[in-house]
């Protein structure tokens, strides 16, 4: 037997719990090696579908076959790079224990394991040790015959969730197996969240009424600990708030802002995105909604919003900024000396404040109307039901806006409290204080 | 975008691109198998070595499969482009031909017409 009386794991099966632990280094690199094939061959599928009309566009799919079998390939090596991982864990702590083991047998025996003496203690005996060895060695195999049977089953869904809670399969691995994400979302719908972390990293659209409200509620709760998750370019899909917003978090590193937050908000496929920025001494909003002439943006210091009509050679529409809103009218016609533009804006409020600068500048006419509706009527030739509708559209969408950006700034705020007083004073925010990474997979937004 | 609904050369691209990804594959997919019988010797215990010899036998078909199935793909996405390619050229020698005969009969019925007008 050597040096000691209890056998350790080299002695019983000739190699060392470190080298199991290392085997499994080389299959996890081919595993997300192929993980990602698996990713490009789904983005040569859509390279091929935007490159073909008509009956053809099938041709797309064709490296979906591929796609599935290196995801597939992928995944199952996860699965084998997590059992060994998983059973050299189990060796290392068997080793440890024998290490004990042999360490008081020592003892009993005044340091001579090959020549047992009488006990000196009256509260251990060697009988104990023989026990708690043979104990150590059947959790040992029955850790064995666990991994074992993950092996033999590399597609059960409760396998897979035991080794990514164990940390073993890393949450972005979950998007490839569809019936764990079902399997998750049915536990998060059931109220049995037993690992929000891996709740977060499904398809929100997964979750029926009560797994969102559970969620949503977890988010709240939590806002610190989900922000602390996000590295660098990482995503998660927040649970939608009851009236129907979708909210996802995008964590980008900017060194000059060390890191903000881009928070994309949609509802009937309108998708604005704003800012949350974490760098001016406390939680900094912007965004923008639409592009262009219908567009509507936020920021610290107020917001704009501007929305228009197209008629022929004219534009009519309304123009928002903080100081209150301008009914703008531009018009294009040719001249002998050429294409001369004019910009006409009115502000219905009375207010003689100059108007918002333009390209070429607009001529400035004192405000001939009053209360917002009157000027919608007034507005000549059959236009002013448009504007007025246009008007009316971006007031209220302008008002929900707002309001909607009011609330979810002074959530954010709320709960900003919760991310500690580092974030609150940007002197003594710094990255580190973050916890460890933790992947976070992108998930497809719904 | 050609008459006959696609972009044949970036098609070409596509399927070439994608080809080209069965050497990384199959590195990676023999290097899983590789790797997964290397475990399977340094493992020690017989439950775990047998379990992986069974798990690394059923991953092996699919992973010797998969480089050609890629390099299959990417050349069939190819192949319908360069198809594409020749049915377009095969056309416009067909219009070319039609395009022929209608100019002859047009030079015919011209040099008629100004018999009858002499």
């Amino acid at each position: 037997m050597g040096k000691h009386h209890f056998a350790d794991f080299s002695d019983l099966f000739g190699t060392s719990p470190a080298a199991i632990t290392e085997s499994a280094e080389q299959p996890r690199r081919h595993a997300h090696a192929l993980r990602q094939l698996g990713d490009d061959l789904d983005r040569d599928g859509s390279l091929v579908s935007a490159s073909v009309e008509g009956d053809i566009r099938d041709l797309g799919h064709a490296p979906a076959h591929g796609s599935r079998t290196a995801k597939r390939l992928g995944a199952h090596g996860l699965v084998a790079a997590a059992c060994l991982e998983r059973f050299g864990l189990a060796a290392q702590h068997f080793d440890t224990e024998v290490t004990r083991l042999n360490r008081e047998w020592r003892t009993i025996h005044d340091g001579s394991p090959e020549t047992p003496q009488e006990p000196t203690t009256g509260a251990v005996t060697p009988d104990d040790l023989e026990r708690r060895y043979r104990r150590a060695r059947h959790r040992l195999d029955q850790e064995a015959r666990e991994s074992a049977r993950f092996l033999d089953h590399p597609d059960s869904p409760h396998n897979i969730r035991l080794l990514m809670e164990e940390g073993l399969i890393p949450l972005s691995a979950i998007s490839h197996w569809p019936k764990l994400e079902k399997l998750i979302a049915d536990e998060v719908n059931r109220g049995k969240i037993t690992d929000p972390k891996i709740a977060l990293s499904i398809d929100p659209s997964l979750y029926d009424a009560e797994g969102q409200k559970a969620l949503a509620h977890w988010v709240k709760t939590h806002l610190d600990t989900v922000i602390g998750l996000l590295e660098d370019n990482q995503t998660v899909n927040l649970p939608p708030s009851p009236d129907g917003y979708s909210f996802k978090v995008t964590a980008v590193d900017n060194p000059r802002v060390k890191i903000q937050y881009v928070v994309t908000i949609s509802k009937n496929e309108a998708v604005t995105s704003m800012t949350l920025s974490t760098s001016p001494g406390k939680l900094g909003l912007s965004g923008t909604v639409g592009s262009g002439d219908n567009s509507l943006s936020m920021s610290d210091g107020g917001w704009s919003a501007k929305a228009m009509v197209s008629n022929g050679d004219s534009k009519f529409g309304i123009d928002w900024d903080k100081d209150g809103p301008w009914f703008t009218s531009e018009h294009e016609h040719e001249t002998p000396e050429g294409s001369v533009k004019s910009i006409v804006k009115v502000n219905p409020t009375g207010d003689d404040s100059p108007p918002p600068a333009s390209d070429p500048a607009p001529v400035h006419v004192p405000n001939p109307f009053a209360p917002l509706d009157q000027l919608a009527a007034s507005v000549k030739d059959g236009v002013g039901d448009a504007v007025g509708a246009v008007g009316s559209a971006a007031q209220q969408e302008g008002h929900h806006l707002v309001d909607g950006a009011k609330d979810w700034g002074a959530w954010l705020e709320e709960q900003g409290k919760g991310i500690g007083p580092a974030l609150r004073d940007p002197d003594t925010w710094d990255v580190p204080t973050i916890p460890g990474p933790i992947p976070i997979p992108i998930v497809p937004f719904a | 975008m050609a008459m006959i609904g696609m972009d044949v050369d970036g098609l070409y691209r596509h399927g070439e691109r994608i080809a080209q990804r069965s050497e990384h594959a199959g590195a990676h997919s023999h290097g899983l198998l590789d790797t997964l019988d290397s475990a399977s010797g340094i493992v020690g215990h017989p439950d775990m070595a047998a379990a992986l010899s069974r798990f690394t036998g059923d991953l092996t078909d699919h992973a010797v499969k998969l480089p050609g199935l890629i390099t299959t793909t990417g050349h069939g996405v190819s192949n319908t482009a360069a198809t594409g390619r020749d049915s377009d050229d095969e056309g416009a020698r067909s219009v070319r031909a039609a395009a022929d005969v209608v100019e002859s009969v047009g030079l015919g019925l011209a040099r008629r017409i100004n018999r009858v007008e002499h």
